[in-house]
């Protein structure tokens, strides 16, 4: 019995310790910036900075006359228009062990998607959702506009 | 992370019944072939494959509409902060390798100095450096190789100073292949991409 609640000790501690130095690994980079985009992550709200790295979970969000453009680690595109919420839900690439996916919510707002190598080997792994609709892709650019 | 995504859903199915809004959805003229988009809901789905023909959903509901041609230049006019703000298209580079090894094929070797100079012709620019291998031989091999000759381009390419570069090295080892084929030996798949961002 001690024992067993020893070992779960030394469980839990290590999982603590892991969460606390795993560092989520970047899903991409903010290659273009116009205005004011502020970007939130659970409570924390920064203003976007050109060139700042991108990671899941990101909410974003366009004031007007701002816009933001993304380029994801496979080389696909998203450009964020004014006055628009994007989240990032997921995004996974990772072809050596053939894990995929790319989920993107639109709430409001304009946004132009354009697929890059994730979208070449694994189409069905893309969805861009809208509050209306989802858009499965099958390698290509389209235009989102929610208002 | 499933319970994450359910949450958002959640939330989301809660603003849309109170601020309701309208989706449309346009495919846009692109160098892919063969671009498709599906867009769908719980009332229905449309198929859009011709470049410049929009959709429209006005609620979860309402099935979305059948395609219809748009004027593209009045969306351009429309959303000009937008069209304006997409990231510049990468440069894209191939380099090719002898056989089981990191030697660079000597038409690849004459390319890396158009590589640097399109590096340093951006701003802070990616460097995305992905190493493949053909099928020949063991998976892990394979990705071992496709590793080393990652590594050997990034090398050639780090030894220049290019400014505020960001390297990204990465492999697929045979997993992605240039060349579809049932052959194992292909030496248009023994190749690093590069790509300029």
């Amino acid at each position: 019995m001690v024992l067993r609640v020893f070992s779960y000790l030394i469980f839990t501690f290590s999982f603590i310790c892991f969460s606390a130095v795993a560092e989520p690994a970047y899903i991409g980079t903010i290659k273009a910036l116009q205005g004011k985009v502020s970007i939130q992550l659970g409570s924390t709200i920064v203003d976007a900075q050109l060139n700042d790295k991108v990671y899941e979970g990101y909410l974003i969000d366009t004031e007007d006359n701002s816009s933001i453009g993304l380029v994801f680690i496979d080389g696909t595109q998203l450009s964020i228009g004014p006055s628009s919420q994007v989240i990032i839900n997921r995004y996974l690439f990772s072809p050596k062990k053939k894990q995929y996916s790319f989920d993107v919510m639109i709430q409001n707002g304009s946004a132009i998607y354009s697929s890059g190598k994730l979208g070449e080997l694994s189409p069905e792994s893309i969805k861009v959702q809208t509050p209306e609709a989802t858009i499965g892709v099958r390698g290509t650019k389209f235009l989102v506009e929610v208002d | 992370m499933e319970m994450f995504i359910f949450i958002t859903f959640a939330f989301v199915a809660v603003l849309s019944a109170t601020q309701s809004t309208t989706t449309t959805v346009t495919l846009l003229p692109d160098d892919k072939e063969n671009s498709k988009i599906i867009v769908l809901n719980e009332s229905g789905s449309q198929v859009v494959d011709e470049q410049g023909y929009a959709v429209i959903v006005t609620s979860d509901v309402d099935s979305p509409t059948p395609p219809e041609q748009v004027d593209l230049q009045k969306i351009k006019l429309q959303h000009a902060a937008l069209f304006a703000i997409q990231p510049q298209k990468p440069e894209k580079f191939l380099l090719y390798f002898e056989s089981n090894g990191v030697v660079l094929l000597n038409g690849s070797q004459l390319l890396v100095p158009t590589i640097i100079e399109a590096a340093k012709a951006r701003k802070a620019p990616i460097i995305n450096i992905i190493g493949h291998s053909d099928a020949a031989g063991s998976t892990e091999y394979n990705l071992k190789l496709s590793t080393e000759r990652a590594n050997a381009v990034a090398k050639l390419l780090q030894f220049e100073n290019i400014k505020e570069a960001e390297y990204r090295i990465d492999s697929h080892g045979e997993s992605d292949p240039l060349i579809k084929s049932d052959k194992q030996v292909e030496p248009k798949n023994r190749r690093v991409e590069v790509e300029i961002w």
